[in-house]
Formats: structure tokens, sequence, C-alpha cells
């Protein structure tokens, strides 16, 4: 019996400390990405809840967008090579027929993306701007893009 | 049972083998600055070697790497992290996330993440970026251009890309201040123009400015 409450004992710490783990750090595939809209910054938006008629902003580099950036998206980052008053122009341009902007970059990881939303935020063409989150990693294996 | 929470804690790496001198950079950079480059110093506080997999900053915009490569480090050793940022086309207060990985970090969970904080100087600043009417109105509307420097910088034209729409610039203070007035022309459809501001600013990216006028449609 006491080999057996032994046991327990282990069993019962080790489960409390597998289902602490799994609160703190549950468990995603690699590779995916998972997004819960209500543990997201104000500032972000799922994939799954972008509407249609959103106006997607690839922050990415030139390459990049042209080999795999989403459908109809529009190219706007802060690249030395780039045209900033062009890419600026072209997204004013876009957003007069666009519900919204969702602005998106290579990963979770990359902060550019929060940096074109300002300045998108900053045309003050009173058009509502979110970060998407995950970035591209989110959107890779879906038919939006390329 | 407290060797077993020990055990499990342990195994779950919370420990910050590496420790910063900060982890937050900040660098004023010039008008005309090309790059920004800037160190992060660490050490090893823990007990046992560790190795680092990867640093990187998300975006092609910024360069890091480890001084020599280096990229195990035994107890008490120190290291740097170089970091290199293209300003390109940045203005005002940048800041970059850098995020390490060590061995055994899944893809998206790297254990460290330091930051870079650049501050590119605003020599032009136009208020407000953007002018807007509803269909039928056609009052006149200014933007307001200020400049930020150590000489002055001169408004030599401005030029809109919509006919339907003109513009009138004024001197408030040579060098210093100007209004743009714009007004529509047609007010009975939709549309928006590119406000181009040509100056005499010698930092070549600052040198065109622009703002937008839109004529929109009621929701």
């Amino acid at each position: 019996m006491h080999t057996f409450c032994q046991i327990g004992l282990v069993a019962a710490v080790t489960g409390v400390g597998a289902g602490v783990s799994w609160v703190l750090n549950p468990y995603e595939p690699p590779g995916s990405v998972v997004c819960d809209p209500t543990r997201i910054a104000a500032d972000q938006i799922c994939a799954a809840d972008v509407p249609e008629g959103a106006l997607w902003i690839d922050a990415r580099s030139r390459e990049e967008w042209q080999a795999n950036g989403v459908e109809g998206s529009i190219l706007w980052n802060f690249d030395a090579g780039e045209d900033a008053m062009e890419m600026e122009a072209n997204a004013a341009m876009a957003l007069m027929d666009a519900q919204m902007a969702v602005v998106y970059c290579g990963s979770e990881a990359c902060g550019t993306s929060r940096q074109v939303a300002e300045k998108v935020n900053d045309l003050g063409l009173g058009k509502e701007v979110k970060v998407l989150f995950g970035g591209w990693e989110a959107l890779k294996d879906s038919s939006l893009v390329r | 049972m407290l060797f077993f929470i020990a055990l499990f804690l342990v195994s779950r790496g919370y420990g910050g083998a590496l420790q910063f001198a900060s982890t937050t950079q900040r660098v004023d950079a010039a008008s005309d600055t090309k790059f920004v480059e800037s160190a992060f110093a660490f050490k090893n506080v823990s007990d046992q070697t560790v190795h680092i997999k990867n640093a990187d900053a998300g975006c092609t915009c910024m360069g890091v790497g480890f001084e020599d490569k280096k990229l195990t480090y035994a107890p008490g050793e120190g290291g740097v992290l170089n970091a290199r940022f293209k300003v390109g086309s940045y203005q005002g207060k940048v800041t970059k996330p850098i995020h390490i990985w060590m061995e055994g970090d899944a893809e998206n969970r790297p254990s460290y993440v330091v930051n870079l904080e650049v501050f590119v100087p605003v020599m032009i600043d136009v208020n407000p970026k953007s002018v807007r009417w509803d269909l039928g109105d056609k009052r006149t509307q200014t933007i307001v251009v200020t400049m930020d420097y150590k000489k002055p910088i001169h408004v030599k034209k401005v030029k809109t890309t919509n006919e339907a729409f003109g513009t009138e610039l004024v001197t408030v203070e040579k060098g210093r201040k100007y209004e743009i007035r714009v007004t529509p022309k047609v007010v009975d459809t939709p549309g928006l123009t590119v406000i181009q501001i040509e100056t005499d600013a010698d930092v070549a990216r600052q040198r065109v400015q622009q703002a937008f006028g839109v004529m929109r449609s009621p929701k």
C-alpha cells in the first residue's frame, strides 16, 4: 500500500506539473499559428476574422510580396530601395474603396507591420487598421496567398 | 514532492541563463543616416554551458550577428550581439525587436527579446495628412507644413494629381512654416487627390512630402 501511495503521489504531482505546463504553454503543432481573439492585442486581428472588402497591406520585401503575397494586396514597407511616396499614395487610393486595412509581415516576431499600421492611421483617412496576428505565417496555408 | 516540483521547473527552462547589460538600446540617427549600428552585451550567468541557435529581427531592415560568430558560452562567459539597422524611409521613433532562440526553443518561442530604438528626426511635418469633404461641401481646408531643421527649408512647388481639387500656397514664415489651402472644384463626385509638396530639403528622402484630399460619398 505504501508503494501504491508513493506511485499515486508521483502521478499526482506529475499531473499537476503537466497541467500547469499545458495552461502556460498550450500545445501548438509545429508551423501553425493559433489565434485566440480574446488574447490578442487590441490592434491585432485573427486571420479568420478579416472581413471581405478589407485591404491587405504586405509589409515584407517586394520579392516576398511578389512571390506569395495575398491576392489583391498592396506593398508598403520601409525598404531603402522603395519609393516611399508612391507606396503611401497607392495605399491612400486603395483605402478609398476598402472597408478596413489589415497589415501583415513575415511573422509574429516582425515589428514592421505595426509601424506600417501607424502610417496608415497617420493618413487620417478614417479607416480602421489592424495588424494580422501571426503575420504571413498565419496565411501561408490559406487560399488567400498567391 | 519538492524534488518533483523543482525538477518540473528546471525542465521548463525557467532560468534566464543569458543576462543582458541592457535589453533596450537607444540610438539617435541624423536625418540623412543610412545605417545605425548597436551592440547588446550579455553574459551567461548560469552554471551550465549554453548554446544559442539563432537571432533574428524578423525584417530585411536589420542584420544581426554574434561577435566572432560565437554561439556557445561557458558559465560566466560574456558575448555581444551586434545589430545593423537600415534606416530606409523610417522617420520618428522606430522600435525593432530582435528575437533570440536557444537550442531547443520552439520556432515560435524565442527565449529572449531585445529592442533597438532608433530616433530619426522628422524634418518636415505635414498636418493634417488628409483633408476630407462630404459630397456637396466646398469649404477651403488648410494643411500646415512646418519645418524643424538646423537651416530653413523652402516649399518650392505644390501640385495635385486631380484637377477636381485646387491648391494655394501661403508663406507664413519663409523657410519655417507654410499653409496649403485646398478647395474642391467638383463637389458632386467622390475622388481623391495626392497633394505633392516639393521642397529644397538637402536630405533627398525627405525632399518631397505629400498629403491627400478626399471627396467622399456619404456612408
